[in-house]
């Protein structure tokens, strides 16, 4: 496989894993306005729950569980660290300061509880390797890009197509006209907390048995990466998000050729290009986000 | 009925509805008239929920209402159109009109309202599948009037209609209303535009400055030398 491809398709790969957590961030933006902080650190803990699971049962469930732990941390953020200050008018910049609060608190429960070690994932799915014309792949990667995308897919369809994603949109829109017309704007934003929430952990759980590791410090890495993934693409819109972690992925890669071990840096130096070259990025809007 | 008593509204300090008293009968369409400034607004957002009272109350058919969530209050049958329309603008007119619904379950009814709305306003059946951001001021506020509909409301709150139309269609406006009224649906309709609102009112309040001014019939209103020196432009 020429290196060229071959560093496509690994950035097409690990990149869709950023576009789950970008897709949590702009989920989370495009109906609050707060950039949740907290992101990075729901993902950490949703995904070393997953990893004890999994040791006990298979990947699927270590999975399922991790996507349900964080959605639960997740709300909780939401009802305990957001929603008091909304109740109150605090100002934007106040509610962000206060995931950020949130993040700490969860990064220290889960230092508590499963310590500062990195934990190696167990070979949880077949290592097979397959050739798909010049393409070579295993299964693993085969299965963090069918998730990844299936769930994007999934997404969409929520979003577009059923009630609770209509009720999405006209909150995004116009909030207190989503409420004259019965949408309950409160549950609304918990439960998109809780859904955002719960794509980063499963985000954390592909890289987990991609790097065959997780640790705080990884998750934290990961957070940032989807969060310069949203503002890449343009934070709140959706399209944007799948765009940015994909591009970032692909950058990632064909960048680390020349700074080898500097890859992380890559990220934060695209994160500081767009906001000097076009702060609301590739498909956003300049001053409203769209979903 | 819909009934306020005595009610008081505050945005901070600012003193907006200071003891406004006023009914609405089943299927009666009364018209509120004022002023920029005058407080119609406001007492449109407190009757759906928005704005809740520092004193008096609101009562619906019997049942004090006033502190009730927006949401809760569309289920009771209460819907608006509110004031600059605030349709959702990335939304076609068919999902507007669909959320207009969202408070329902009945798929029958929803069809059936959907074809009474397209027949009120047959251009929203032509653009129903364009984003409502795009449409036309009178479009959309044609839309915003579609989307309370479709909640099945028996009284429906109207905060200036006719703003922002084309004299010619101001007119097709005011006969749409009066329709929808002779339909069964009871209207609560704040607008600046007096003479023609007081035309097709069964009732009418003069409101200036938070306080109720006058009352009367629509005719008696249009009538009163106070009413035409102030709001009709004459005499
Ligand atoms: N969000 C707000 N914050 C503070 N004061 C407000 C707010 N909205 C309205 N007011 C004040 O309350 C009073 C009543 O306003 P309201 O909008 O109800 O009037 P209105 O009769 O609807 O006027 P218009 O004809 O311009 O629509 C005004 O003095 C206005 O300045
Ligand atoms: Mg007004």
């Amino acid at each position: 496989m020429s290196l060229l491809l071959e560093q496509l398709v690994n950035g097409v790969i690990i990149g869709s894993v950023y576009s789950l957590i970008a897709l949590g961030f702009s989920l989370i933006f495009s109906i609050l306005e707060v950039i949740n902080f907290a992101h990075g650190s729901i993902l950490v803990m949703g995904t070393l729950i997953g990893l004890v699971v999994l040791q006990r049962t298979n990947f699927w469930v270590g999975l399922l569980i991790a996507a349900l732990a964080s959605g639960l941390l997740g709300a909780l953020v939401e009802k305990a660290a957001i929603y008091p200050l909304r109740l109150r008018r605090a100002p934007l910049g106040a509610q962000f300061i206060s995931t950020i609060g949130a993040g700490m608190m969860i990064d220290i429960a889960a230092l508590v509880i499963f310590g500062p070690k990195t934990r190696p994932f167990p070979p949880s799915l077949p290592a097979t390797q397959f050739a798909l014309g010049p393409v070579r792949g295993s299964v693993v990667e085969l299965a963090i890009l069918g998730v990844s995308l299936g769930l994007m897919a999934l997404l969409q369809v929520l979003v577009n197509r059923t009630r609770f994603g209509k009720a999405i949109r006209a909150t995004v829109q116009n909030p207190r006209a989503a409420a004259m017309f019965g949408v309950d704007v409160d549950t609304v934003n918990t439960l998109t907390f809780a859904l955002g929430s719960a794509l980063a952990a499963v985000a954390g759980m592909l890289m987990g048995v991609y790097y065959n590791m997780a640790d705080l410090g990884t998750g934290f890495l990961a957070g940032m990466k989807g969060f310069v993934a949203a503002v890449f693409g343009g934070i709140g819109s959706i399209p944007g998000a799948v765009l940015g972690g994909l591009a970032l992925g692909v950058a990632e890669d064909i960048g680390a050729t020349w700074l080898s071990s500097y890859r992380d840096a890559v990220a934060f130096i695209i994160l500081i290009v767009i906001l000097l070259v076009r702060p609301q990025g590739i498909l956003g809007h300049p001053e409203r986000q769209k979903v | 009925m819909l009934e306020l008593e005595e009610l008081h509204v505050y945005y901070g300090n600012v003193h907006a509805l200071k003891g406004v008293s006023l009914k609405v009968a089943q299927g009666e369409l009364v018209v509120v008239v004022g002023a920029n400034g005058a407080g119609k607004t406001t007492l449109l957002r407190t009757v759906c929920g928005v704005l809740h009272p520092r004193g008096g109350r609101v009562s619906w058919n019997g049942e004090l209402i006033s502190g009730l969530a927006p949401q809760r209050i569309v289920r009771r049958g209460i819907a608006a159109s509110p004031d600059n329309r605030q349709v959702f603008p990335r939304m076609t007119v068919m999902e507007n009109l669909e959320m207009g619904a969202f408070s329902r379950r009945d798929r029958v009814g929803i069809r059936r309202d959907l074809e009474t709305v397209y027949g009120l306003f047959p251009v929203l059946r032509d653009r129903r599948g364009q984003v409502a951001g795009t449409l036309s001021g009178g479009e959309q506020q044609m839309l915003a009037i579609g989307r309370a509909l479709m909640a099945a409301p028996k009284l429906l709150l109207m905060d200036e209609p006719s703003m922002g139309l084309a004299p010619r269609l101001v007119t097709t406006m005011f006969e749409t209303i009066h329709r929808i009224r002779d339909r069964g649906t009871g209207i609560l309709l704040v607008e600046q535009n007096a003479r023609l609102a007081l035309g097709i009112a069964d009732r009418g309040y003069v409101l200036e400055t938070g306080r109720v001014l006058l009352s009367g019939t629509g005719d008696e209103l249009s009538e009163n030398h106070l009413v035409r020196q102030a709001y009709l432009g004459g005499e």
